[in-house]
Formats: C-alpha cells, structure tokens, sequence
C-alpha cells in the first residue's frame, strides 16, 4: 500500500496536536491546582463536587449559627445565675428580718433599703443585652425587655437559630428563654414580690404575716428561675454537642471535595513527564522522517 | 522495417516524456487538496512484420488513479467530522458560560444567598444582614439572566455563521458557491471529455469541492460515466448534470426552527458543519435555556411564596396575609419580564431566567425582606408590629436543602451540560481519527508519494537516455550504409 507523502506528514501533524491538547490539559491541572476545571472534565464528579460544596456551606451556616447561639446561652446563663444569687440574697435578707422577731424601724428600714437595690440589680440583669438585643425579651423589637418598674415589655417567643437537618427550617435551638421564664409571670414576678417586701419594711413595722407572704412569693420566684436555668443549660449543652458534630462534619465534606477535584500533584507531574517525553520522541521522528525521500540521495 | 527501428525508439522517447510530465505534475501537485496521482497508461505496439518484432509503445491516456468506494467513504467521513467538531466547539462555548465548579459560578451564588439568608434569620432588623441578602439575590439574578442572554447570543451567533445563504459571508454561502462551482465543472468536464481532452485537472478540482461540501452539509456525490458528479444531501439531488440549487435558510434561532430549503421549496435535513449549527440552534442550546428557566423559576417561586406570606422585621405583612392591611404590603423578591411587581415563570415566560431581577422595591428597601412567620400559633407576632423574629428566614435558608429545590436542579444541568460536552468531545475525536482513516485509505490509492515519483522520473530519465542510445546508433548504421552505397 502507498503512503502519500502528504499523508505521512498529515498523520504526524495529527499525532503532535494531540499530544499537545494532552500537555496542555495537564499543565492546567497543575496551574489551577483542579482536576476539574470544566463541567466536561468529568461530569459525574463536577455534580458531586457541586453538591459536596453546597453541603459545605450550609454546614458551615450551622455552624456560625451554632457559634451564635453559644455565645447568646453563655450570657444569658452567666445572667440567669447571677439573678438566682440575688434573688438568693433577698430570701436570706427577708428570712433574717422574720426570725430576728420584732426589731426597732431603722433596722427594717435599712433591709428595705438593701432588697430595694436587689431590685435594682435584678432590673438591670433582666436588660442584659447581646449585640445591642435584649437577650430576655423573646422575639419583640423592644429596646428594653423590662420597664422600670419591672413590666414585662417583650414576647414569650424563644429566639431560635438552626444548627443542624430537621423538619421544617431544620434543628432548631433557643437562643434565650423569654424574661417571664426567668423572673416570673405578670403581679407574681420576683420584682412586684420584692416591691411588696419593700413597701413592707419601709413601714417600720411590718407584720409577719406580710414578709412570710413574701418569702413564701420568692421561693417560687427562685424555683421558676431554676428552671429557667436548667433549659438554657440544656440548650448549651445541645449547642455544645452539635457543634462538635458539626465541625467533624464540614471536614468529612471538604475532604470528599478535595479528593474529587484536587489535583494529586505527584500522579500529574509524572504523566506530564511521560506525554513530554513522547511529545519530544514525535518531534525527533518528524524531523527524521518527513525531509528524507530518495531525493536527498539523488546526484544532481 | 523500414527505418531501421528509429520509430520505435521515437515511441520510446515520446512515452519517457509522458512519464517524466506525468511524475513532475504529481511532484507539484503533491500538496493539492483533491488531487489524485495520475500515471501513463501504456500499451506495447502489436508486431506488424512477419518477424515479430513489436512496433514501440503507444501512449494510450493519462488517467487518475481513484476507487469510487474509498472516494464515497472519504466524502462520507468528512461530513460526520465536519458535524462533529462543529458540535465539539459549540458545547465548549456552552461550557465557558457555566464555569462549574469556580468560587464565580451560580451554584456558589446560591451557597452565598442561603448562608446570608441563615445570617439574616437572627439578625432580623440588622441593616447589614438585610442588604447581603439582596445583594446575594441581584448577583444571582445578574447571573441567571446574564447566563441565558449568552446563550441566546451564542444562537444567535450560530445562525449568522449559517447565513441566509445569500453572499453574506456565512458558511450557507460558501457551500452555495462550492454547489455551483460543481455544476460549472460538470458542463466542462462533460465538454472535455466529448472533445478528447483531458478533464484530470477539472476532476480534481470538483473532488476538492464535494470534499468541503461535504464537512459543510454532509453530501454524498456520485461520478456518472460521462465523468459528471451528481451531489445529493439525504436524498435530494443538490447538482445534477450543470444544474445546482441553491440552498437558503428559513426560521430563526430565536424560534427554534433554522431550516435549510432548497430553490424549489424542499426542506432538507443537513448534516455536517452546517447540520451541527442547526442542530445547537434548534435544540441543543433551547435545552439549556429551558433547563435555566426552571432554575430561576424554583429559585422565584419558592422565595416569593415565602416572603408572601411573612412579616418584615417592622411588622409589614407579605401579599398572601395581608388582608384588610392598608399600610406598605412586601413586594416580591424576584421579578421578571420587564415587571416591577411580579414574575411569570415560563412556560408563560418563555424567556423567564433571562429576565430575572431584584424587585425595585426590594432593592431601594432591603428592609422589605420577609424574616418573620405569619401570625399564627407557635408565635405572637402582629401584623403591624415589628418583630425580630427569624422563622421565616430560617425557611428561606433551609430551601438549601431542598431535594427538589433549585440547587439541585441547578447541579443536574451542569451534570447534563458536562455529560454532552464530554460527549460532544469523544465524538469529535472519534470523527477525526475515522476521517484521517478514510483518507489514509484514499490516498493509499490515489495519493503521491515522493519516492515512488522519483523512482519513475529516474526510470524514464534511464529510458530515455537509452532511447537516445538508440537513435545515435540507428543514426551511424544509415550513415554508414549512405558511405558505403
């Protein structure tokens, strides 16, 4: 069979372009650090790789959420707490005017004096605020979760984020507990049981009847505030525990990622070694092999 | 015998000089797309004396050497590579408008306006959460739209590469020429061939032409014995004898239906480069614009279902709740087809993804974004009262989940845009390596080969030196004889 001189030079022509798209592939791999630098490159995996990194986000969407929330629980716990000690204060305050018996007016009002700055305290503890938001006044706009003269101005809606796949928006945690949680529910919340202790002492010459009333209004302002406690301290821990779960997560997933569309350098450079050594051997061929005919040979 | 054999040897010198014009005309020709090797056909001269002494060579014709089954299966495999790589560089174009997977790309987008929607969920009244949103929306609706108002301009470009098929410069109007170039040469060569001339040069230049018909529109070509050839595309006669229809094209790609017609008013089915346009024109690319719709559509749909039926972080209820509220009602995030209010997905909105945008409104107020719940149990939000509730946010965000939500059909574009780019590719190699078969195995017949001219130059350089031999002494004999007479 004849080969065409044109042929000859045709095939070779055609066998360097296509070492050249090979080197030219490879040599993008390396550039970009990517396997995958095109849909086409391996449709398969860019849908993967494309899912994996939506993945990744919302995962780590959890996670700043989940960071928000610690942050919002870790103060309002420090908060709670802090309120349980003063209100603890006051029982020992009004349990020390009862079993003293009857003491001359000063002393009573001197323990009115110290419950009315619990009070204030207390007030003061119920406005915590997070990033300029108060942390107990559930989801209302309000600046201010208690007036004061110790009203209610907010919500009994708990803040939530998401921090993780569930029904609905998905796992939802509280950030807070509404201030009512905490500080008790309308006429029998901790500041209007103290106002009537204080209002008690300042008389001079409270009955006893009255500060036992008082006392006996605290203790269940003091147990509803424990409770409270309780829930924001469950709710820490869930937060806590997600968010580990989710750390393990996003690096599970990026990992997936990077094995599906990093570039193994090592596997690259070795290929693009062997396609450049080819490449070279093709060169040399057709400069061999295209000038000689018999011509060359031929005396003129 | 009665020139001493001096005719016999002029026989010879006249076929060495055929030989040597032939092998310098293959040698010139070496490059010539179309041209098939030629060679001398010689016959030796029957004895006509009763000796039996042949009478010298006889220079019959000089004719091409070509095999209709290699010729046929060449035309035939530039049409399906001229389709194929044609089709090749069109899903690469389609290709470079998605750059998946790129920190740049839609679905990257979509990720930025989830994560800012999460943000948004419990920093409901915080400017700054509120104007990343929008501004994750616009940059994705740019994108959407920008994204399929590139394809169409690649359709659009697609189509005015065919051309109407009127001298205005599209690849329609090269292969109209090349059809009539076809039918010109056929007069000739039909001409030529009843004068006794020799139509080599003619016939080659009528390959080369069906050869670029063929990567073209992807013709088939027949040679009739009078040496004319008849082009046909999928069984309509293109050239007959020296009569060529011009083709033109109908419908335009912004309908969907670019079709060739023939003078007469046939619509042809085409293949080749030319067939490949078409093909993107009228389906391939009206796919992905589809496919594009229903993305923005999902996207649209579902956030503007949501913040119709929410409550903005100062107590502005959504469309759906509404009610007998007079105050501001929440325009819709997205918008499209020149509305400021509303969006029409397609198929009502044949065009929905390419004009997908932010609602004005939206965008001189970010504020307007729905974040809380409706009222209703579970909350003790108010019409009309602001809130800080982030519920209906958090909804908005979670559609970053959705099995059947806008990411994912997203993904399954690119997954089938990437499985027929690849395709597309494998194909135009496959096409190549057939094509440069065909044509290997053409020219094993018809092709020149340097060596093998060089050798025949040589041989006939050898005759004809021995011829000449001859002549010289045939010459000394007669002079001879004339001395001694």
């Amino acid at each position: 069979m004849t080969v065409s001189t044109l042929a000859l030079a045709q095939t070779l022509t055609g066998q360097l372009s296509s070492q050249e798209t090979s080197i030219a592939q490879l040599q993008q791999q390396l550039a970009t650090g990517k396997s995958l630098n095109q849909p086409s490159d391996n449709p398969a995996a860019v849908t993967q790789v494309l899912a994996l990194s939506g993945q990744a986000s919302q995962l780590t969407s959890w996670q700043t959420n989940a960071d928000t929330a610690s942050s919002w629980l870790g103060t309002a716990n420090q908060t709670a707490n802090s309120a349980l000690e003063s209100m603890q204060s006051a029982q020992s305050l009004l349990l020390q005017s009862l079993n003293q018996g009857a003491q001359d007016p000063t002393t009573y009002e001197a323990l009115g004096d110290q419950l009315q700055g619990v009070i204030s305290n207390l007030l003061s503890l119920s406005n915590t605020q997070y990033e300029g938001r108060p942390i107990f006044a559930g989801t209302s706009a309000s600046p201010q979760a208690y007036d004061t003269s110790g009203n209610y101005l907010g919500n009994g809606d708990v803040p939530t984020v998401v921090i993780g796949p569930g029904s609905g928006a998905g796992q939802t945690v509280g950030l807070s507990v509404p201030g009512t949680t905490i500080f008790g529910v309308g006429a029998a919340n901790v500041f209007a049981t103290l106002t009537a202790a204080v209002t008690a002492l300042s008389s001079g010459a409270p009955t006893s009847a009255s500060l036992s009333a008082a006392l006996t209004a605290l203790n269940a302002n003091i147990s509803t505030a424990q409770q409270a406690s309780a829930v924001l301290g469950d709710s820490s821990q869930e937060v806590a525990s997600a968010s580990s779960s989710l750390t393990t997560q996003i690096a599970s997933v990026q990992s997936d990622q990077a094995d599906l569309e990093d570039v193994n350098i090592a596997t690259v450079t070795t290929q693009l070694d062997s396609e450049m050594t080819n490449y070279q051997a093709a060169l040399w061929a057709a400069s061999q092999a295209i000038p000689e005919t018999l011509v060359k040979f031929v005396a003129p | 015998m009665s020139d001493m054999g001096l005719s016999i040897a002029a026989s010879g010198l006249a076929a060495d000089t055929a030989e040597l014009d032939t092998a310098s005309n293959n040698l010139s020709n070496i490059d010539t797309p179309g041209y098939a090797s030629e060679q001398v056909d010689l016959t030796p001269e029957a004895a006509a004396g009763p000796l039996g002494v042949g009478q010298g060579v006889v220079v019959g014709s000089v004719s091409e050497l070509t095999d209709a089954v290699y010729e046929a299966g060449n035309v035939a495999a530039g049409g399906v590579q001229g389709a194929a790589s044609q089709t090749s560089q069109v899903m690469s174009s389609v290709e470079s408008i998605f750059p998946e997977p790129d920190a740049t790309g839609i679905a990257s987008q979509l990720s930025t306006l989830w994560s800012d929607l999460s943000t948004l969920a419990s920093n409901a009244n915080q400017v700054g959460a509120q104007q990343a949103v929008v501004g994750a929306a616009q940059s994705l609706a740019t994108s959407i739209s920008g994204s399929s108002t590139q394809l169409s301009q690649l359709a659009s470009s697609l189509q005015s590469e065919v051309g109407s098929g009127a001298a205005d410069g599209g690849t329609l109007a090269t292969a109209n020429s090349l059809l009539t170039e076809v039918a010109q040469l056929n007069a000739r060569i039909v001409a030529g061939t009843a004068g006794g001339q020799d139509v080599n040069a003619l016939s080659d230049e009528s390959r080369s032409a069906v050869n670029q018909l063929a990567s073209l529109l992807g013709v088939s070509a027949s040679t009739a014995a009078s040496g004319a050839v008849s082009v046909y595309l999928n069984g309509v006669q293109l050239v007959g004898g020296d009569v060529a229809q011009a083709l033109s094209s109908t419908g335009s790609a912004a309908t969907a239906n670019l079709a060739l017609v023939t003078a007469n008013g046939v619509t042809v089915e085409t293949g080749g480069s030319i067939g490949a346009n078409l093909t993107a024109v009228n389906s391939t690319i009206p796919g992905f614009q589809s496919q594009l719709n229903s993305v923005a559509d999902s996207l649209a749909t579902s956030l503007n279902t949501l913040q119709a039926n929410g409550l903005a972080a100062n107590g502005d209820p959504g469309s759906a709740i509404a009610g007998t509220w007079t105050g501001v009602i929440l325009p819709n995030i997205f918008v499209n087809g020149g509305s400021s209010t509303t969006y029409t997905p397609s198929p009502a909105d044949p065009d929905s993804a390419a004009t997908i945008a932010v609602s004005s409104a939206l965008l001189a107020a970010p504020s307007l974004i729905a974040t809380a719940a409706a009222p209703g149990a579970g909350n003790s939000n108010v019409i009309g009262t602001p809130t800080l509730d982030g519920s209906n946010a958090q909804a908005m965000a979670a559609l970053a989940s959705s099995a059947t939500g806008t990411d994912v059909l997203y993904q399954s574009m690119i997954g089938s845009l990437g499985t027929q780019a690849a395709d597309a590719t494998t194909a135009s190699t496959t096409a190549t390596n057939l094509a440069s078969t065909a044509s290997n195995n053409l020219s094993s017949i018809s092709g020149v080969n340097e060596n093998n001219e060089e050798v025949d130059v040589l041989a006939a350089q050898n005759a004809f030196q021995a011829s000449s031999q001859v002549v010289s002494a045939i010459t000394s004999c007669f002079q001879s004889l004339l001395e001694a007479v």
